[in-house]
């Protein structure tokens, strides 16, 4: 399988033609046949084959046709507009006339172009301008006659413009949405100051209230005033004492680890409960394994004695 | 100073007509060639210096330079290229005779003279219709008139490529006349 091979102009290099290898050798030998350059013996071969061969000899006649075609086109050869030689000369020598030429009016060209003119312009003092035009030639602009609608609509379909056309009007349209502006219901009163400040106080008002609304919102909300509550039925209560056994204390909430307790917190028997147990706790063990039931026998006696909630006696440790 | 810019004049006036024809029927666009024909000898005046004479005529360099921007111009147009319809014009004049439009004329010296036109019109467009590979080689051989040797330096292909692409070059100008002429008819 013969793969194209890609060319100069980036499209695939059009493969052989003719079938068999006679037909390559003779559409070799087509182009000098034409002209009638051939040697004796390859005319002669040449004309042998194409006696034999359909396909080379249409192709020898087509040849020769498109040959004389295009030699009637060489009979008129284009001519370019009279300004392209002004043109060239100013792009490239144009400038580097004489001050005694500055004077004088200019080539068409150069200071008929817009866009030349600006380079073309000689200031006081300056020789010549021709480094710069060298540097940054001064092509003359040709006026557009017609706008290309075509060319536009190809300029924004590119993908990074139409990307940013797209986000631009889904950000402007999301922003209104949450403002609650209805372009359809827009008036000339909307736009005065007062009326914006009162739109911007009602969006900023909407945009509270649905936050507030919010279930997860309301719910975290709740707990943290149900914190801030609990925490504040201790505060007004005297400093704790170490064997205080009066406790009027509520069923036990806290959460069995064991917590600092607040300055001026205030009594509560599970706090006074709480400090034997640290006590114990930090008093060294001589006997590690009989120390903890020990321990949880007394706390325990004393919870079951201060606590007068408890309607049973649990014994054999903390609950 | 004075010497070489009148040398340069004198170049750019013996070239420039050359340099645009080929430009012109390989575009088939006379803004773009004039555009091209530019860009050729601005390119020209600032390589004046490298350019070697041992290594061929300087017809064969500007040819060359000449070629090498057609081929990036031709790149870069080849996604803006529209498709050809009958209603375009023959060539790019847009007062010129189209396609579809003949008014037929009764006097016969003119009738003549436009269908001459008309003819050229329609051999042009068909150039412009052939690849570029097979459409620069004929250019050069059969409008321009450059011999294979040249046309193989100024292509970088060796001279048997040359006159396969100029023998295929012509027949598939013949063909594509044909066809538009069927389309016409």
């Amino acid at each position: 399988m013969e793969v194209a091979e890609i060319n100069q102009f980036g499209s695939a290099q059009p493969l052989g033609s003719g079938p068999g290898p006679g037909c390559a050798h003779c559409e070799a030998m087509l182009a000098d046949a034409i002209d009638g350059t051939l040697a004796a013996a390859d005319q002669a071969a040449f004309d042998r084959h194409i006696a034999t061969c359909d396909l080379c000899r249409q192709m020898f006649a087509d040849a020769q046709r498109g040959a004389a075609l295009l030699s009637m086109l060489k009979a008129h050869r284009p001519e370019p507009s009279a300004a392209l030689l002004e043109r060239i000369f100013a792009q490239t020598s144009g400038a580097q006339t004489s001050g005694a030429q500055a004077s004088s009016p200019a080539p068409l060209s150069l200071l008929s172009s817009p866009a030349a003119h600006v380079d073309a312009t000689p200031l006081p003092g300056q020789e010549s301008l021709a480094p710069n035009l060298l540097l940054f030639p001064a092509r003359p602009v040709r006026p557009v006659h017609r706008f290309s609608l075509h060319a536009l609509g190809h300029a924004m379909l590119q993908p990074r413009l139409a990307m940013t056309a797209a986000m631009a009007f889904f950000s402007i349209a999301l922003t209104l949405n949450l403002t609650g502006i209805h372009l359809n219901q827009l008036k000339a009163s909307d736009l005065k100051p007062s009326n914006l400040k009162r739109g911007l106080y009602d969006a900023d008002a909407r945009a509270v209230r649905y936050y507030e609304n919010l279930r997860v919102v309301y719910e975290l909300e709740s707990r943290v005033r149900d914190l801030q509550r609990a925490n504040d039925t201790d505060t007004p209560e005297p400093p704790p004492q170490q064997a205080s056994p009066d406790r009027s204390t509520q069923p036990d909430q806290q959460p069995p680890k064991q917590q600092r307790p607040k300055p001026n917190s205030g009594t509560s028997q599970r706090q006074n409960l709480r400090l034997p147990e640290v006590k114990l706790a930090a008093a060294p063990a001589c006997e590690p394994s009989a120390r903890p039931l020990s321990v949880s026998l007394v706390c325990s006696h004393r919870f079951n004695r201060f606590n007068p909630f408890k309607e049973h006696v649990v014994e054999g440790g903390l609950v | 100073m004075a010497g070489e810019q009148h040398a340069w004049h004198q170049l750019v006036s013996a070239q420039h007509r050359r340099i645009y024809a080929i430009c012109y029927r390989f575009t088939a666009s006379a803004a773009d060639a004039e555009d091209l024909t530019q860009d050729v000898f601005l390119k020209v005046y600032r390589n004046l210096a490298t350019f070697d004479t041992q290594r061929g005529s300087f017809q064969t360099w500007i040819t060359t330079l000449a070629r090498n921007l057609l081929v990036d111009h031709f790149r870069r147009t080849r996604l803006d290229r529209a498709s050809d319809s009958l209603d375009a014009s023959l060539g790019t004049d847009p007062d010129g005779p189209t396609h579809a439009d003949r008014l037929p004329d009764p006097s016969p010296s003119q009738e003549h003279h436009v269908a001459g036109l008309e003819l050229k019109a329609t051999i042009q467009e068909a150039l412009k219709q052939l690849s570029p590979e097979l459409r620069e080689a004929v250019i050069l051989r059969d409008l321009e008139d450059l011999d294979y040797k040249e046309i193989a330096q100024v292509l970088r292909i060796p001279e048997g490529t040359v006159k396969s692409r100029i023998s295929r070059g012509r027949g598939e100008l013949a063909r594509l006349l044909q066809r538009i002429e069927k389309q016409i008819n």
